[in-house]
């Protein structure tokens, strides 16, 4: 009784590693969750406290998302984009994912999609009933797509509207994109709108994170929400800032989203409001040392002349390529990683790179993220003593891949 | 005056190593390749970890690399590649088929080949009897044996499993053994029962024993046989078994799987010459020793695939090492044992033209005495293959530069190269970029950052100073064994200029990047290019109740150097011809036959310093007329008076 377009889906690999790993954990052997991306801090306790607060607030709230929020929303934003932005501009979801699917439905044209990309921009496409095009990246453009090979594709037919997933910094590459203005004139110049995933930007390694909507903010969707900086996956809640020239696109998410979600949780709404409007960026300083040392040192200690990696620029990911003919896929390959080692990868397949290519995303977030926040002062430079204490799993972990590596 | 001997074609320039290694560069790194040594020499020292990581990508090693580097201004303490895993014997054994590895050829002409795959499986099989015997990682294996494949393939074992490798050869003296091996404390003793020298055979087995008497950690002793003779049997000793060669088994294993261990893993103890005290044993690194190796195999003596490699040596010379090493080229090696003129004087080209030798190595004075005996060996031998000569131990002679040119081959890169066993590699050596001039070294290794010092300690260009590498190298010895807190190491090498390796080589830099050595600037004694330290002869010369004291050095003489014993009689004893042939026969027998001195001379007494240091190098300087340095600080100076103008040293 399922659609053929449904039954083709298989469940999100991440959630068939957590799986795995468990299978294995039951066994009593040591699982180092390196698969799954979860932010590894708490979530401020202000905001926190708030969340507490509100918790009465019962009432349906608008489709759009409450105003106050999306007012602060709108003014933090601005504040780091030099364009204005207002309230209406803003859509709050639950989750940016939710958006991003709906953004799919709507959506009348091709998807030109990175590799590597995000594992669940391809199936929304596909539930969307779009035609994805996949740009193959290189490493020594930090794993993005130049806008020479943007336009390659788009050239082909330049009748089509196109819309480019741009996600810096990327999961999984944890790279950050340079070529943000070679990309835009590639916008301005054909029908092709820009959904700039920018989930990971408060976590930007340099503090000076450029996004694609400032070259070119008529034709970029900004995504960004709750679930990495503030530690609140779970809290599910995202927004996208829509500019006016893209109305159309913002009128009838809304139109979906009073169809399907109605509004998102009141609580949560509140509460969001004093994670932009109170001042966090000690909390955010913090964070973003912590996963810049933790990310330095497994780069440092796990890249070789069989494993290569770029250096992390933002998140909790980096991408491991190991060097090797012994495997037929990257998923042949984590899978004898994780019997073999305990250690838990994503294969690079799973974001779209051809499978024989030994890639895989490591995630540097199996520390207790809180506990490490405490014991460091703001601007307290994180040395390898201090890592091997906070983070242990990390560091064994590194250690053990690397044995492993020396068979390859 | 710089006057140009041979340079490669400009069809040889781009063919070169050297060239590939240029085009590698310059697909990874922001370098432009234009067959200029010089430029590429100050690419490699300003960009150290780019370059020996290059090199390690460059030759394709199995391992695992990591570009991590400690490279701080006191260079003793540096690290290269840290954390990166390799097996030394795993790279040596760079090929597995039927194609020829390593041949032996003794003096007498007998002549034995092992392919590759055979080497392969030798080594397994020496693998498995370590294994069986219980060596663990570390534990050191003494080989005292001849310059033989089953030596090479002992090795070869020893590094696979991660213990500790240490050889002499057999014309070291029962005592000059004793001295090395017993500070090492070997758990097994690998020994050849004899071997042959200007056709005389000589009995080694006899001397065990005595060796088993003073280093009682041997527990286990393996015996080899002379290469197409039947094992002399030893009696049987107590306390240890006995394990013959010829007699191991493998179960039919062509490969194994390598453990790889940190490129610092020990690999290797070579010992100093012993000048002060006993021989030190000085611990080098296999990762970095590979390395460096290569570089020097590859891009300075243009080594490829296939070729035929020969280095005149014995396994108690670090040239015994290097020479092996070829074998991570893919190269065949040949390995000669015996007196080099048996029977013939052109012996060795003999043997170069039948092997089809590309890279013919010999010592300095080897060359001098082919000159000496005018040997034209052109006319006699073609040499097609001969591509490259390597001369070293001491340094060669502007007229024996001539020489190879004019009556060996014509068209060959003679690269004069001069390093130690201090880092079993050069600091100086060839290339085929630069031009070779009368009487120079070319140049400094690639990554050296070589100098020529004044006292002082500043940079000196055409005059004679102190050899220096300001530099770090990855084949600097990882520590001496049994050195507490470094102590002998940092003096050996940096107790004369702050954060320098000082060498001790007496030498000059040219303008043109070349080099001209002029020998040890200590006291250390060089008789034909051979390092023999003073501290063996004298711990003989001791023994006499005849003796009071005693004084030794080298006098330069004949474009070499001669050992001269000064010694003072002890009350009531006179030096008679039964003494002298006593003397002589004592160091010949316990140290070496090369430490027998060319001339022993009764004086009254001898110089000291104020601390009662006998002063070598004073009496060196008197002997040859020069002016002595720091006079003040002998106890009596006076003494000095005998040994100038001395009648017998000038003969
Ligand atoms: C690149 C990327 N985009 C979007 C999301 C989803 O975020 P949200 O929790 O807002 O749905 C994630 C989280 O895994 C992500 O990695």
């Amino acid at each position: 009784m399922l659609k053929d377009l449904i039954k083709n889906l298989k469940p999100s690999s991440t959630l068939m590693i957590n799986e795995a790993s468990k299978k294995i954990e039951e066994q009593g052997k040591k699982i180092f969750k390196f698969g799954f991306g979860q932010s590894p801090f708490s979530v401020p306790q202000d905001v926190v406290e708030e969340l507490k607060k509100n918790s009465y607030q019962n009432k349906y709230l608008p489709i759009q998302g409450l105003n106050q929020l999306r007012e602060v929303v709108a003014k933090y934003t601005s504040s780091k984009k030099n364009y204005e932005y207002n309230s209406s501009n803003v859509l709050i979801g639950p989750g940016s994912k939710e958006l991003m699917f709906l953004l799919q439905i709507i959506f009348d044209g091709e998807i030109i999609l990175p590799a590597p990309s995000w594992v669940s921009y391809a199936p929304q496409a596909i539930l969307g009933r779009n035609k994805i095009q996949i740009v193959q990246t290189k490493r020594e453009n930090n794993w993005f797509p130049t806008g020479q090979e943007i336009e390659e594709i788009i050239f082909k037919d330049d009748k089509k509207n196109y819309l480019l997933f741009l996600n810096s910094p990327n999961n999984p590459s944890g790279q950050v994109c340079e070529r943000l203005d070679e990309i835009s004139q590639i916008a301005k110049k054909y029908k092709l709108i820009i959904l700039s995933d920018e989930i990971y930007s408060e976590l930007c390694f340099k503090s000076n994170f450029k996004s694609i909507s400032s070259f070119c903010p008529e034709k970029t969707i900004i995504s960004n929400g709750l679930s990495k900086w503030c530690g609140a996956g779970g809290w599910r809640l995202g927004y996208f800032i829509i500019p006016d020239s893209l109305n159309d696109i913002n009128k009838m998410i809304n139109v979906l989203a009073s169809e399907t979600f109605s509004a998102v949780s009141a609580p949560i709404q509140y509460a969001a409001i004093k994670a932009y409007k109170n001042d966090h960026r000690k909390y955010i300083t913090k964070s973003k040392n912590i996963l810049k040392a933790v990310g330095e040192y497994v780069y440092s200690n796990l890249k070789s002349n069989k494993i290569l990696i770029n250096k992390p620029q933002g998140g909790f990911y980096l991408m491991p390529e190991f060097l090797n003919n012994k495997f037929e896929s990257s998923s042949e390959m984590c899978n004898n990683i994780l019997s073999n080692t305990g250690i838990a990868l994503l294969p690079g397949s799973d974001f779209g790179f051809k499978p024989d290519r030994m890639l895989a995303r490591l995630s540097f977030t199996d520390f207790d993220g809180q506990k490490f926040m405490d014991q460091i002062d703001e601007n307290e430079k994180i040395d390898n003593d201090t890592i091997k204490k906070l983070a242990p799993k990390i560091v064994e972990g590194v250690d053990i891949l690397n044995k492993w590596s020396e068979s390859l | 005056m710089n006057k140009k001997l041979w340079e490669a074609s400009l069809h040889q320039k781009r063919n070169s190593n050297l060239f590939r290694f240029e085009k590698f560069l310059a697909k990874k790194f922001n370098y432009i390749p234009e067959q200029n040594f010089k430029k590429l020499f100050n690419w490699t020292i300003k960009n150290p970890k780019m370059f020996w990581s290059s090199i390690w990508e460059y030759s394709n090693l199995k391992g695992l690399k990591k570009d991590k580097f400690y490279l701080p201004k006191n260079i003793m303490k540096s690290k290269f590649l840290i954390q990166s895993k390799l097996n030394f014997a795993e790279n040596l054994l760079s090929k597995n088929d039927n194609s020829k590895a390593v041949t032996f050829i003794s003096e007498n002409g007998y002549r034995e080949e092992k392919s590759w795959r055979e080497l392969n499986y030798n080594t397994i099989k020496v693998v498995n009897f370590l294994n069986k015997i219980k060596i663990k990682e570390k534990d050191r294996i003494a080989a005292y044996t001849v310059n033989q494949i089953e030596t090479v393939e002992s090795f070869l074992a020893t590094s696979a499993i991660g213990a500790i490798w240490s050889s002499c050869s057999p014309d070291f003296g029962t005592q000059g053994v004793i001295e090395r091996f017993s500070q090492i404390k070997p758990k097994l003793l690998i020994i050849t029962d004899r071997y042959y020298y200007n056709g005389k055979e000589i009995n080694v087995l006899e001397r065990l024993p005595n060796i088993l008497k003073k280093i009682k950690s041997i527990k286990n002793i393996l015996i080899i046989n002379y290469p197409g003779k039947r094992n002399l049997k030893p009696n049987k000793i107590h306390g240890v078994k006995i394990f013959f060669y010829k007699n191991l088994k493998n179960k039919k294993e062509t490969e194994i799987s390598y453990k790889k261990f940190d490129f610092d893993k020990e690999l290797a103890i070579l010992y100093s010459s012993g000048t002060t005290g006993k021989p030190k044993c000085i611990c080098h690194r296999a990762g970095g020793v590979l390395l460096q190796h290569l570089k020097e195999h590859k891009l300075h003596c243009n080594v490829k695939e296939g070729d035929n490699i020969f280095y005149f040596t014995t396994c108690g010379w670090m040239m015994w090492n290097w020479l092996i090493t070829f074998l991570a080229s893919k190269a065949s090696i040949v390995l000669f044992e015996g007196f080099p003129m048996y029977k013939k004087n052109d012996l060795l080209f003999k043997i170069a033209e039948k092997e089809r030798i590309s890279l013919f190595g010999i010592s300095a004075k080897y060359i001098d005495q082919l000159k000496k005996l005018n040997l034209k060996i052109n006319n006699k031998y073609k040499l097609k293959y001969m591509k490259t000569i390597c001369s070293t131990g001491s340094p060669l002679s502007p007229d024996s530069f001539d020489y190879v040119y004019k009556n060996i081959k014509k068209n060959v890169h003679l690269a004069s190269i001069a390093g130690g066993t201090d880092l079993v590699s050069c600091f100086v050596l060839g290339n085929i970029y630069s031009p070779v001039y009368k009487g120079q070294i070319q140049n400094n290794g690639l990554g050296m950052n070589t100098d020529v010092f004044s006292e002082k300690g500043k940079s000196l260009i055409n005059k004679k100073g102190e050899l220096v590498c300001k530099s770090a190298f990855p084949s600097m010895p990882i520590y001496f064994w049994n050195d507490k807190n470094n102590q002998k190491y940092k003096s050996a090498y940096f107790k004369r200029f702050k954060d320098v390796w000082h060498h001790g080589d007496y030498a000059e830099k040219k303008p043109n990047g070349g080099y001209i050595i002029y020998g040890r600037s200590d006291t250390t004694l060089n008789p034909g290019g051979v390092r023999l330290g003073t501290a063996e002869i004298y711990s003989e010369v001791e023994k006499f109740k005849e003796i009071k004291e005693s004084i030794v050095v080298g006098q330069s003489w004949d474009n070499d150097v001669r050992i001269i014993l000064f010694i003072v009689m002890s009350k009531n004893f006179l030096l008679t011809d039964v003494l002298f042939d006593k003397i002589k026969s004592q160091i010949r027998k316990n140290a070496s036959p090369r430490h027998v001195p060319s001339k022993i001379i009764v004086v009254k007494d001898i110089p000291r310093t104020k601390s009662g240091k006998v002063v070598e190098l004073a009496v060196k300087n008197t002997i040859e007329g020069n002016k002595i340095k720091n006079i003040e600080a002998l106890a009596n100076p006076e003494a000095l008076n005998q040994f100038r103008n001395l009648k017998e040293l000038s003969f």
